[in-house]
């Protein structure tokens, strides 16, 4: 119950300090959401789960570098899962079978039934950022798509689209700023 | 200089969705190692965009497997910053205060161990103690229920040794064709025995009750609860009415017993 009432801040420094519960609540808190966009990324359930728990055993040994001026605990949590979840799809051997599974895909994910609590809350999110998706232009969109669906970086973008490298780059800086503006009735604050 | 950083600051959006390449991400991860106020501004906002946007996921429930082991893991890895211990890598040699703090230490522990072995043999005696009230309380009751049963068993003498003794016997109706029972009734005394067999059990939220009717009038005599063989018995202290006793029954009724009768009626026995 007072786990229930400690900020995420707090909790993290309780983890940094060897906190078990601390631990705990904070997986609990958190981890559906980062398995749902290591699933999305890694198209492979049982693989996304192994990241998942390097990215919080990360979490642990790292909690006192957690700093809560420069990212929200959440963003902290998925910016490393991305982190190695891209480490992972970059050095893929099998980059090419990759890509021909993900071409019969949408890069998008659909609005699907999630699991656990807050269901409802979840679906409504969801179908919130896709449409703030949907209201970038269209060359904007996509290069932000596969940013932060497909994990490709700027490079591999440019390369995919067939656009010079700066075009990506500020592609996807519009696209991100828009993005915040839409988002922003759904930000954390 | 200021174009650099405005690069840097442009570069965080892509930098929090991981598409930097290997070259811009050094640069970057360089220009933060300076905690430059802005960067890290930009930083806070650009990672709620991608906590926003990871919101287009559906969110997945870890399997109970990936959160068993992953707590088991953590019992084995040191954390971040633990609260207690020195770091590693502290300086080393002799000096007087680890030596000053390793006798305040055995002192401590002495002084602990004393400690707990006294509380140890203080909750040792706590719970003989419980344990000896317990029993107290349980012989309290025995007893209790002895002279309860030995002052029953002198009024029933009593009542069976009064003159004019009267017995009345009950019969099992639809509701239990096999009971049966018998009252003995000392109308001197005003007081009754009643005892009943082969009556079926009854949930924790019914009883058997007795009444005898004068007048037309049902009066309860007491409710009765069953043994396990399915007998009751009853010693009514006060029949209630001076009036002649027409008849005596028995019915189900709730827990506790009702002023009149509401339920089925399972033995009936006429005293003429």
């Amino acid at each position: 119950m007072q786990l229930l009432e400690t900020s995420e801040a707090e909790l993290v420094q309780r983890v940094a300090a060897g906190d078990n519960e601390a631990f705990a609540a904070l997986f609990d808190r958190h981890s559906s959401r980062v398995l749902g966009m290591l699933i999305q990324l890694l198209r492979r359930r049982e693989l996304a789960e192994e990241l998942l728990q390097e990215t919080f055993l990360q979490a642990w040994s790292q909690a006192d570098r957690y700093r809560e001026d420069r990212a929200t605990v959440c963003g902290w949590l998925l910016m490393m899962a991305r982190s190695r979840a891209l480490d992972h799809l970059r050095a893929s051997r099998s980059r090419s079978e990759r890509e021909e599974r993900e071409s019969t895909e949408s890069s998008t994910p659909q609005v699907t039934e999630p699991v656990g609590t807050g269901e409802l809350e979840a679906r409504e999110r969801q179908r919130f950022v896709l449409n703030a998706l949907a209201g970038l232009s269209e060359d904007q969109r996509r290069c932000v798509e596969l940013a932060f669906f497909k994990g490709l970086s700027h490079g591999q973008i440019a390369a995919e689209l067939e656009q010079p490298l700066g075009t990506v780059k500020s592609r996807i800086l519009l696209g991100m700023r828009k993005l915040r503006a839409a988002l922003e009735p759904v930000c954390p604050t | 200089m200021n174009q650099d950083h405005d690069l840097y600051l442009d570069s965080i959006p892509s930098y929090v969705l991981g598409a930097l390449d290997d070259a811009e991400l050094a640069a970057l991860e360089a220009h933060l190692e300076t905690n430059c106020a802005e960067c890290n501004a930009e930083m806070l906002r650009a990672s709620r965009d991608l906590e926003a946007l990871a919101a287009a996921n559906t969110p997945v429930a870890p399997s109970a497997m990936t959160r068993a082991r992953l707590m088991a893991k953590i019992d084995d890895l040191p954390p971040a910053r633990p609260l207690l211990g020195p770091a590693r890598g502290e300086r080393r040699g002799v000096s007087w205060l680890p030596l000053a703090a390793a006798a305040t230490l055995a002192v401590l522990a002495w002084s602990g161990w004393t400690q707990l072995d006294l509380r140890r043999q203080l909750n040792e005696l706590t719970a003989q103690r419980a344990a000896d009230q317990q029993q107290l309380a349980a012989l309290r009751s025995d007893l209790d229920r002895a002279q309860y049963e030995l002052g029953r068993f002198a009024l029933t003498n009593r009542i069976l040794a009064a003159p004019g003794l009267q017995t009345v016997r009950l019969a099992g109706l639809d509701a239990a064709p096999q009971a049966s029972a018998q009252a003995l009734v000392s109308s001197v005394e005003g007081k009754a025995v009643f005892y009943a067999s082969n009556l079926e059990p009854q949930g924790p939220d019914k009883t058997y009750q007795l009444w005898v009717i004068a007048g037309g009038a049902p009066i309860s005599a007491g409710t009765f609860e069953l043994d396990e063989t399915g007998g009751g018995s009853l010693v009514v202290e006060n029949l209630g009415t001076d009036a002649p006793i027409e008849a005596w029954a028995v019915t189900i009724e709730p827990a506790g017993g009702v002023p009149q009768p509401t339920g089925p009626m399972v033995l009936m026995g006429s005293a003429a």
